[in-house]
């Protein structure tokens, strides 16, 4: 990885996305992730008044944030920076405190159980670094997932987002994610957090 | 789909079930987002896939369960209202005329229909028999053919260009809206009319406004979908296919074919296409015979599914003639349009009726869960009584819950034990053909070197253990006119993938690089001796790719190139002349709008008024269950349970809301309790019920293998299964589940349920 | 815009009851050292029979505190690490060395205090003052460091923490003075007298607190409005209202104001607003992470076996409270004991 300037990310065209799942699925099979917890799932609900209804589907991962608060948090620097920007876990170094997971507020982190770790997607970087795509990416039934380096005009990434309308969850935190979404602001428009509070 | 500007889905759901589902979604999504697509989803329950709140490609149509056809005939009176339909297309009679004019597919719009109750042909389509026209001498029938073919067909249309009755396929243009008298040769006067006249009739037996108000879609709704359909020329499509699956499905689908017919979008690109195109791989193809076995027996009797056969073939009936009684009603239903029914079949067998099934075999199939109403008690009852049912044997490879009834299982094995050859369901325009082969020494009891148990080694060793022939040492016919043994699996799949890989310009040989980089040489070492050493490296080009996948996509300019030649019927005139055999009334062979009745006649509604019962069901297909299989314990962990859905507003009616724990009731007995949940995607006086839940085995139960506990995971067991509580027909003396008439297809979406809270 | 989930995974929470645990008993040492340091440091005489209790059970609440923390860990054995492994941007990173001073120099300070030595008392007791108010800080500035929820962003939340520790401790101590005056070798030589209207006040600046720290979270945010809504009516209502509010502030400020001074009003109030600071940790932890974010809204707490940890430790908890006390007494051969004289 010489590449200094690399800054790995993903973008999510949600006009595409059909809701299948899959990348839940693919993600949990290649990162063998124990039942009852994900690296990768999607949000979905109705949204409008009858008879005008729609369906809200939002993938979900780690937003590899380049301000994260977990990184911040981490009392025993487990959590780092790889290659591209990403971050990542030291499983080695990890003592469990659950410091990041609460601080992360997308909720892409957990405990593990089997290992007693925190853990979250990576951008399946081992997969990337042996020239593959993200397993998500991959599998993505409608092509809606696209990883590459943001800071190389060329890629594909970089041309969606400078091409498409995107943004990204909860940009008031300051968090800067580099998981970009294609139409989010449209997706989530008008949804009120007391609403979802009182449907749980 | 890849070239449609315009696809209404009317019972089918992109992106979120169908055939194959992947391919629709990703097609409609892709193309939906580019802005090349719009669609609209005409569903009572709105399960998202491809529909987003981004954009207006697509959007979901709320519509009353099982009223599809009166929204189609809402779309057609606006659509001949106001000239929307393609009168080109529709007169051309015949295949050659329609081809000339730039269309690939024809229809029998404009063949005349005998209306003359008088006339011994009633309700036929006229032949030039019937006239008196002279007709062109028939064909030497063909020696090598195992049928004779039937007499070719003489429709008569009303030649445009002489105003004269003219044999269908001399006339270049029919007259669509001819409606009036032809003389036959005794000079007779017969009353005739155009199929298209007498669907013209029936549609505009109502309005607009009736229309829209049966189906629950506005009428302005149903005109801006009807312009949008009509706006795109031959780009336009209606898919369909879980809506059929009602007591008004026939009708359903009926509905879907004549949208796009009038539209002239058959076989174009952009239009209707057809599907399941292949090679030829078990057939009589170029390496091998596997469709015909040598001296093979000759099948006889009824097929025990009373479907496909008109009761007025029956023995019953014709006793009755006989002793000169009224032959109506039969005992149970018989179904005289389409092929055999599973479904139909449960019902025949615990009724004992039309005669005793002595051996019941499942494979692959878990009908007491997925035929509708079979999931009643008296259905398991009679299946275990072993009077009605002498010995039933269950081949599968989970416990299912058909399985659990039987006498004796066979253990199968998985997809990825396992031998197929499989067409694709469609949404591609070209040629496919899967081929699945075993990647893993199966986990079933070994027989014998090479052999594991399956299937397939029981039904060879069954009919070798019979002496039946096809089996054994010398049993498939080869091009070279020897014969091949069939001992094992391989022996017919292998060659069904060599036909395959010959059919049409043969495929080339694998690569070597190919072949060491999958390491085919070892993983086919076992299967090696059943193909020969030219054939081998081109099956194996086939096995490296998982099948043989047509380079170009299926189309020669803008038309299919492997359409659907026969005539579409806009006059179905086999309907028009079978009976119910309960009512002895006649079927329509046009399209109409029958409300659900039961199989005398009486209509739902009349038996269970609605204020009793508000809620008609829809089971549609689960996200996360392939049909009703759930053996990954991932998509389980995805979601564990079913919900009762309905619409905020008939929730608020009953005092429900979201979360509360309620019974399901149906109108002809039975219920089901589960969580309702409470949500605006699902239409007014619907109750939508994901299908794949509440099993009862499936490992939800423990049982012994080999004196070892296998199962026991009682959390398969959540949810709730419609199907279970699904209509009978109290009108038909045993159970039996409510179904369409003509077909007998089973009803799992429709009927009358009401809900409570529990 | 009506919204309805349809599809959702269940998220696990970060923190659950054994944390809860260690943010009450980590308030509550804190508490009862500065409680202890009121005659030593301070110099308030009215105090001083509750020094040396004081200051055995902020080490008799700590250490069950400590453990809570480590047995939270997915890998309690690597807890030492955090002493070589130093991030200065995390503020577990500055809670664990807080921690190991604080828990090093009460021990000091005990010993002195057992002692006599009042010279080493004050100096221990000064250096202790700071980082027990920096323990009692620290526990909420950990989760007010937390971005994205709301319930705990506030530069109130560690003020609050820091306070209803102090109720904690006054509480306990209040309650040992009604009840249990021997077990922790009190003498009732007029403290309560202090202690009744020290509670009074610090009972009412917590209540004050909680008010202005609610009013911050409402006030800039949607969602801010979201969990405090949760709290009053939603499914923490019974334990925010009904447990922390209700019998943990107003019920004992009745008690303290319209009964007599007696031992046991002060101990019932005590036993009171206890379980309403545990109370109040408890809605912080839960509630705060119950918030909706970013799309997910189904959270799933760590059950059953880390609740029956919390009451081993607590009743570990009772135990070191008799227990440390007997230590010094055996260790130093000096016999602090209650009034009615029975010593060990
Ligand atoms: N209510 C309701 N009913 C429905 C439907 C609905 O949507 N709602 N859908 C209908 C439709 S479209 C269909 S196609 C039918 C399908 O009906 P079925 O074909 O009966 O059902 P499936 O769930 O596909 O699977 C049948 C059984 O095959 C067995 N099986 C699975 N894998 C293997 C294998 O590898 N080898 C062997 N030997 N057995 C295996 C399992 O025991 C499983 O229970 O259901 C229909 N019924
Ligand atoms: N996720 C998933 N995908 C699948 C399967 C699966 O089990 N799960 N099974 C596969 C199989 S075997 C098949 S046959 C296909 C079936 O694919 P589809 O036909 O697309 O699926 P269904 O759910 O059977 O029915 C389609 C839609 O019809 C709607 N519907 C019900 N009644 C009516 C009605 O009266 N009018 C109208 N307009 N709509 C109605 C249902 O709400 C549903 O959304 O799916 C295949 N793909
Ligand atoms: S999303 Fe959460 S886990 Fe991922 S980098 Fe951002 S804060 Fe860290
Ligand atoms: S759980 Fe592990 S990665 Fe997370 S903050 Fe604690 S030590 Fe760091
Ligand atoms: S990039 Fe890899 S780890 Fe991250 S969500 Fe996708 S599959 Fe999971
Ligand atoms: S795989 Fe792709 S289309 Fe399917 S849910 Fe995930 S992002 Fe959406
Ligand atoms: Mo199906």
């Amino acid at each position: 990885m010489p590449e200094k300037n690399l800054h790995y990310g993903m973008v999510i065209d949600l006009r595409r996305c059909i809701g299948c799942h899959a990348c839940t699925v693919t993600c949990k099979m290649e990162n063998s992730i124990p039942e009852g917890f994900f690296r990768s799932w999607v949000v979905e609900a109705d949204k409008g008044t009858y008879p005008d209804v729609t369906r809200v589907k939002l993938p979900r991962l780690c937003n590899q944030c380049e301000s994260a608060p977990c990184e911040h948090v981490c009392p025993v620097k487990a959590t780092h920076r790889d290659a591209g920007g990403v971050v990542v876990i030291n499983g080695e170094k990890c003592i469990g405190c659950r410091y990041c997971i609460s601080a992360c507020p997308y909720d892409a982190r957990f405990l593990n159980p089997k290992t007693g770790t925190a853990e979250k997607c990576d951008l399946c970087l081992k997969r990337v670094q042996a020239g593959l795509m993200p397993a998500c990416v991959s599998s993505c039934v409608a092509h809606a997932r696209f990883f590459g380096d943001l800071n190389d005009p060329q890629s594909e990434v970089a041309k969606l987002l400078s091409e498409n309308s995107c943004q990204v969850l909860r940009p008031e935190l300051g968090t800067k994610p580099s998981v970009y979404y294609i139409g989010l602001d449209e997706a989530i428009a008008g949804a009120d957090y007391a609403n979802l509070f009182k449907r749980r | 789909m890849e070239n449609a500007e315009f696809i209404l889905y009317i019972g089918a759901y992109p992106g979120h079930s169908g055939k194959p589902m992947q391919t629709i979604g990703r097609q409609v999504a892709l193309r939906a987002a580019a802005g090349k697509l719009k669609f609209v989803v005409v569903d009572p329950v709105m399960a998202g896939g491809a529909i987003t709140p981004i954009g207006n490609s697509g959007k979901w149509i709320p519509i009353k369960p099982t009223t599809d056809s009166a929204f189609a005939m809402g779309m057609i009176h606006w659509m001949v209202d106001n000239n929307r339909i393609n009168t080109d297309y529709l007169s051309s009679p015949n295949f050659a005329a329609a081809k000339s004019k730039g269309f690939n597919s024809w229809t029998n719009a404009a063949h005349l229909v005998i209306m003359d109750p008088e006339h011994p042909n009633y309700r036929k389509v006229l032949r030039a028999e019937d006239l008196g026209l002279p007709v062109p001498s028939a064909p030497e029938p063909d020696p090598k053919a195992a049928a004779p073919t039937p007499p070719p067909d003489y429709f008569v249309v009303m030649d445009k260009a002489t105003g004269k009755p003219m044999i269908y396929d001399q006339s270049n243009e029919g007259d669509l809206i001819f409606k009036g008298e032809v003389t036959d040769a005794g000079g007779k006067v017969i009353k005739v009319q155009t199929a298209f006249m007498i669907l013209k009739d029936s549609v505009f037996q109502k309005d607009l406004a009736d229309y829209s108000k049966i189906c629950g879609v506005p009428e302005e709704t149903i005109i801006e979908i009807a312009r949008e359909f009509t706006s795109h020329g031959t780009k336009a499509a209606v898919d369909g296919m879980g809506n059929t699956a009602a007591s008004t499905g026939f009708d359903a689908s009926m509905a879907q074919y004549v949208l796009s017919a009038l539209i002239g979008s058959m076989n174009k690109r952009g239009g209707n296409i057809t599907r399941r195109n292949s090679y030829k791989s078990i057939a009589a193809g170029p390496r091998y015979d596997l469709a015909g076995i040598p001296d093979k027996p000759k099948a006889a009797g009824l097929s025990i599914s009373r479907a496909g056969v008109p009761y007025e073939k029956t023995t019953e009936f014709k006793n009755h003639k006989a002793k000169g009684e009224n032959p109506y009603p039969s005992k149970l239903p018989w179904h005289p349009v389409g092929g055999g029914s599973d479904n139909q079949t449960v019902f025949s067998v615990v009724n004992g009726y039309p005669y005793q099934a002595k051996i019941l075999m499942f494979w692959m199939s878990n009908p007491l869960i997925t035929t509708p109403a079979a999931a009643h008690q008296e259905v398991l009852e009679a299946l275990k009584n072993v009077e009605r049912v002498p010995l039933i044997i269950g081949i599968d490879a989970f416990m299912g819950e058909s399985t659990a009834v039987a006498d004796y299982i066979i253990p199968d094995t998985t997809p990825y034990e396992s031998w197929a050859l499989a067409n694709s369901e469609g949404n591609c325009s070209g040629k496919v053909l899967t081929l699945r082969w075993p990647v893993v020494e199966p986990m079933t009891a070994k027989i014998s070197e090479n052999r594991y148990a399956c299937f397939e080694n029981f039904c060879i060793d069954i009919a070798k253990s019979l002496g039946l022939p096809g089996f054994g040492d010398n049993a498939i016919k080869g091009a070279d006119q020897k014969l091949y043994p069939l001992n094992n699996p391989e022996d017919l799949f292998l060659r069904g993938a060599a036909n395959a890989a010959y059919d049409g310009k043969p495929v080339p040989d694998i690569s070597a690089s190919e072949m060491k980089l999958q390491d085919l040489e070892t993983a086919t070492a076992a299967w090696k001796k059943a193909l020969n050493a030219e054939e081998y490296p081109k099956t194996l080009y086939l096995m490296a790719r998982g099948g043989r996948f047509e380079d170009a996509e299926g189309f020669e300019g803008d038309n299919s190139k492997y359409p659907y030649k026969g005539c579409t019927n806009i006059y179905v005139e086999k309907m028009a002349t079978a009976k119910n055999s309960i009512t002895g009334k006649n079927f329509s062979g046009t399209l109409v709008y029958n409300e659900e009745g039961f199989a005398d006649g009486t209509l739902l509604k009349d038996k269970y008024p609605v204020n009793e019962w508000p809620f008609k069901g829809v089971s549609y297909k689960a996200k996360f269950r392939s049909v009703s299989m759930l053996a990954n314990t991932l998509l389980r962990d995805l979601n564990k349970t079913n919900a009762i859905e309905i619409n905020p507003l008939d929730a608020a009616e009953l005092n429900l809301k979201n979360g509360d724990k309620v019974k399901l009731i149906a109108a002809t007995g039975g219920e089901a309790a589960g969580t309702l949940l409470v949500r605006q995607g699902v239409s007014r006086g619907t109750v939508a019920v994901a299908f794949g839940y509440g099993h009862w085995e499936y490992g939800s139960k423990a049982y012994q293998v080999d004196g070892k506990k296998n199962g026991g995971d009682s959390s398969i067991a959540s949810g709730v299964l419609l199907s279970g509580i699904s209509l009978t027909d109290p009108t038909v003396k045993g159970v039996f589940g409510f179904s369409e008439m003509s077909t007998g297809g089973p009803s799992r979406n429709g009927g009358a349920f009401r809900i409570e809270k529990a | 815009m009506d919204l309805t989930f349809i599809y959702q995974v269940e998220h696990q929470a970060a923190f659950s009851s054994l944390i809860v645990l260690y943010f009450f008993l980590a308030g509550l040492s804190a508490g009862l050292f500065l409680l202890s340091s009121l005659s030593t440091v301070f110099g308030l005489e009215k105090f001083k029979a509750i020094a040396k209790p004081s200051a055995a059970m902020a080490l008799a609440t700590l250490i069950p505190g400590l453990l809570a923390l480590v047995i939270d860990l997915g890998q309690p054995l690597r807890a030492l690490t955090l002493f070589f492994r130093v991030n200065p941007l995390s503020v577990m990173s500055w809670g664990s060395f807080i921690l190991l001073i604080y828990g090093v120099v009460a021990l000091v300070y005990t010993y002195f205090l057992w002692k006599d030595n009042s010279a080493r008392v004050k100096s221990w007791g000064k250096v202790g003052v700071i980082f027990a108010a920096a323990l009692g800080l620290y526990t909420g500035f950990l989760l007010a460091a937390v971005p994205g929820r709301p319930l705990w962003n506030s530069a109130l939340l560690p003020v609050l923490f820091l306070i209803s520790g102090a109720v904690a401790a006054l509480s306990l101590m209040s309650m040992a003075q009604g009840f249990f005056p021997n077990a922790v070798l009190l003498r009732g030589d007029g403290a309560e007298e202090a202690m009744h209207s020290l509670k009074v006040g610090i009972v009412t600046l917590e209540f004050l607190l909680l008010v202005f720290h609610l009013l911050a979270v409402v006030f800039p945010s949607e969602a801010g409005r979201a969990v405090v809504q949760n709290l009053l009516s939603g499914t923490k209502s019974l334990s925010f209202l009904g447990v922390q509010v209700g019998i943990g502030m107003i019920v004992p400020l009745l008690i303290l104001c319209f009964s007599k001074r007696s031992a046991s009003a002060l101990g019932i109030s005590g036993l009171l607003s206890l379980i309403g600071v545990y109370a109040l940790r408890y809605n912080f932890v839960f509630g705060g992470e119950e918030l909706p974010q970013a799309g997910t809204f189904l959270y799933r707490f760590e059950g059953g076996s880390a609740w029956i940890s919390t009451v081993v430790l607590l009743v570990i908890t009772a135990i070191l409270i008799y227990v440390i006390p007997r230590i010094f007494n055996a260790f130093t051969g000096i016999k602090v004991s209650s009034n009615s004289g029975k010593a060990v």
